[in-house]
């Protein structure tokens, strides 16, 4: 018997690029995902990869973010970032000297030069190019997912706008890995019936949905969760396995809430006198993260211990042993009622590794060099799981997966919730519904003409977002998402007068292609829907 | 001393500040957290908070994008746009939320006047399934359009205010196409001021025949994968309803 496991890991944050400013505090947010999270993980997949560890996973890099690690200002900002961090390091190390802080102080400096110098010498500046290698080497699957990870299911309506949002992606991925997407990440795990056909017409073989969009869906689906299906059109559909990522995801007694784990909380930036931690925070004294935390989570008390990192590490152990026997304990009741192998599908946000769990890429280094050496478990990934089937000529099961998302209640409600974003749904429309008129009115222009265009197009995939509906709900930026929202659509709006006064604002144009210079290469034109036409 | 206004924090927010003024906070739900800080502090949104680790939290309050500049030549976002038009999104499998334009020439005309508003909401048959004539593969994403054969086969009308832009729809009937008109009612005569786009409810089996679940075999293989550690059921209004015994929704519904 074997269990295949699909672990995917979902790398995303939203367009944010202010080259206006010196420092931004939402910028941070990358920064603190490259540091934290995706270069530990691609320093874990090295480190295993000349260990001689065979180990399969699947990431998708959201074109936003693929832009923003692209992008030179943005570089330049972050090895300021690291610089200043590796300073605070340093005064970290001489603060706590004598107390019984100095060993971590100490060792959050060394991970901190030791990232920093991967990041400048083995990738150069360039982490899209070590995922990129790690996939030639076959190691790991890339696919993409929404231009700016909208929540698909909103825009039904206007299919040409879902396929703007799929083929941009797309395009983008062509340009930079040189070769076809066989995956998409669908933003939430937001599916509707229908979609498929998009996804399938962009040349998408397999996705990953909800875990209850299939005992949900139009048939029952006679493996469960534990296998594909397919959809009539033939998209692979590979379902979340809620239980065994609960294990990990859940915010009551997940994994990351273990007492001996590091408390994301309790960190320096908020903790010490404003006069010492100035120079390393936001204008005008807004406090922010730094880092340095040298508590563990403990409990509901305000009097935190103090972290140990080797006691963390072996939690770290102990709980992929408890994972992988969950797994196998599933994968052996599975395979005794379905009669065939188990395929899990395990989906998280990349951003949970070392972000917000500081341990997470000791556990998943834990796991995958675990699963190597069990005969009973394999890393796969969905493209190598089709190959598998295909090849078996194992039977299929055809059917439609429900509407559904991963998000609180399964559905649209956290991007229609009527007391914090729902009203955006009104201008995000009427947005759309002028993008498409221009796109129609205005087709195959040349010139600065199309670069007005373009820009327009590019304003509305990101006005799309699913981030600022998503951050409004939560309460945690609201203020930047509703700026960034009106933002975009003042902007659009600015195209659809000027175009219909047959006149191009240059001043203007200027200005947004150097702000919000992400697809480079776009076409306004997707968005007319007559295109498409037979 | 800080002064945090609660409504504006997020889950982990409160439940993170709550650590340090309450106890079993993880046993609480968000609402009885904020019940009981205000409670603690006479009845006011505005928490005072003593510790001084919690000035983490002016984060998510303060502006720092006051100074997020606009481009030149834009113009503020209208609160609402002056054309009459309606929009239907679904929100859950029988759910959908509905939102609307009235334009300034309607309503500049009913000033004055004696008149009634409401959402007329109608369900036709599911799309034709042996369509094959689409113009494109963007026509197969989509449920069909209403056409003059299609006979309503249930509605339901929903009286508002003029003032009202948005609301949740029920669709109660699965497996059907749905489309929502704003009427207005005025003297004895009703006209549709717009329609919306269709939207088709799903067809899902196991709401047909959830007797299948009395199958070990069959639940093991459909459920366990939604359960937590804890026992506890998946979020969904759905698979919960599937796994209620029949005489607790009797009850329920008493």
């Amino acid at each position: 018997m074997k269990n295949r496991i699909n672990l995917i890991l979902n790398a995303h944050l939203p367009f944010i690029r202010h080259p206006e400013y010196p420092k931004f505090l939402e910028e941070d947010w990358l920064f603190e995902a490259l540091n934290e999270s995706y270069i530990p993980l691609l320093r874990m997949m090295q480190k295993l990869k000349e260990d001689g560890i065979k180990f399969k996973l699947t990431f998708s890099l959201s074109p936003t973010l693929l832009s923003m690690l692209r992008d030179k200002v943005l570089n330049e900002k972050f090895c300021h970032y690291m610089e200043e961090k590796i300073e605070l390091g340093k005064m970290e190390c001489g603060r706590t000297s004598g107390t019984s802080f100095h060993a971590l102080a100490t060792l959050y400096l060394k991970i901190l030069e030791d990232n920093f110098s991967f990041y400048k010498d083995t990738c150069k500046s360039d982490i899209v190019n070590c995922f990129l290698t790690l996939s030639s080497k076959n190691y790991i699957e890339l696919i993409t997912t929404a231009a700016t990870h909208a929540f698909l299911p909103l825009y039904q309506e206007f299919p040409q706008v879902i396929n703007a949002q799929i083929e941009t992606a797309i395009i983008q991925y062509n340009e930079i890995f040189s070769k076809s997407c066989n995956g998409f990440w669908l933003p939430y795990c937001g599916y509707y019936p229908g979609l498929e056909h998009i996804l399938f017409h962009n040349g998408i073989k397999w996705t990953s949905v909800a875990a209850h969009s299939l005992i949900l869906g139009n048939k029952i689906p006679i493996k469960g969760n534990y296998s594909p299906i397919c959809t009539p059109n033939g998209l692979w559909c590979f379902p979340r396995d809620h239980a065994l990522t609960g294990l990990v995801w859940s915010a009551t007694n997940g994994y990351p809430t273990s007492s001996d784990y590091r408390d994301f909380y309790r960190d320096i930036g908020y903790d010490l006198s404003l006069d010492y931690i100035k120079p390393f925070i936001h204008e005008p004294d807004v406090r922010v993260f730094t880092g340095f935390k040298y508590y563990s989570v403990t409990g509901n008390t305000s009097k935190k211990r103090i972290y140990d990192f080797e006691i963390a590490k072996k939690l770290a152990e102990i709980h992929s042993n408890n994972f992988i026997y969950n797994l196998k304990t599933r994968g052996k009741t599975a395979e005794k009622i379905n009669k065939s192998d188990p395929i899990f599908t395990l989906s998280f946000d990349a951003e949970l590794f070392g972000h917000f769990w500081y341990e997470g890429v000791g556990w998943l280094e834990y796991l995958i060099r675990n699963i190597a050496k069990d005969k009973e478990l394999e890393l796969t990934t969905p493209s190598d799981c089709i190959d598998y089937l295909s090849r078996k000529n194992e039977k299929i099961q055809i059917m439609n997966p429900a509407y559904s998302s991963w998000g609180v209640g399964g559905f649209s409600q956290v991007w229609l919730d009527n007391e914090t974003n729902s009203f955006l749904m009104n201008h995000i429309t009427k947005a759309i519904e002028k993008m498409t008129d221009l796109a129609i009115r205005f087709s195959n222009q040349k010139s600065i003409t199309e670069r007005f265009l373009n820009q327009a197009a590019r304003e509305t995939l990101l006005l799309m977002s699913g981030d600022w509906q998503y951050i409004l709900r939560n309460k945690t930026s609201s203020e930047y998402a509703k700026k960034r929202v009106y933002g975009h659509i003042q902007n659009l709006n600015l195209v659809y007068e000027s175009m219909s006064s047959s006149s191009v604002n240059t001043a203007w144009l200027v200005k947004a292609e150097r702000k919000n210079n992400i697809f480079p290469h776009i076409d306004y034109n997707i968005f007319n829907r007559k295109n498409y036409e037979l | 001393m800080i002064r945090i206004n609660l409504e504006n924090l997020s889950e982990n927010e409160i439940r993170y500040l709550a650590q340090e003024e309450l106890e079993n906070v993880n046993s609480l739900s968000v609402n009885e957290i904020i019940d009981l800080l205000k409670e603690k502090n006479g009845q006011t949104e505005i928490y005072e908070f003593p510790g001084t680790s919690m000035h983490k939290y002016l984060n998510s309050l303060s502006s720092t994008v006051t100074r997020l500049e606009e481009l030149p030549g834009v113009k503020p976002v209208p609160e609402s746009y002056n054309k009459t038009s309606l929009h239907l999104v679904q929100r859950s499998l029988n759910w959908a939320y509905a939102y609307w334009n009235i334009s300034d020439f309607v309503l500049n005309d009913l000033d004055g006047k004696t008149y009634s508003l409401f959402l007329k909401v109608s369900s036709y048959n599911p799309s034709e399934k042996r369509i094959t004539n689409f113009n494109s593969f963007l026509d197969k994403s989509v449920p069909s359009p209403i056409s003059e054969s299609d006979k309503i086969l249930d509605s339901y009308e929903i009286y508002i205010d003029v003032n009202d832009r948005n609301w949740n729809i029920q669709l109660p009937w699965a497996d059907r196409r749905y489309e929502v008109s704003l009427e207005l009612e005025i003297n004895n005569q009703i006209n549709t001021l717009c329609t919306s786009n269709v939207i088709e409810s799903f067809n899902s089996e196991i709401k047909k025949n959830p007797e299948i679940l009395n199958n070990p075999n069959t639940y093991t293989i459909l459920i366990n994968p939604l359960l937590s550690k804890t026992g506890n059921i998946i979020k969904n209004t759905h698979i919960m309803e599937l796994l209620t015994p029949p005489e607790v929704k009797n009850e329920e519904q008493d």
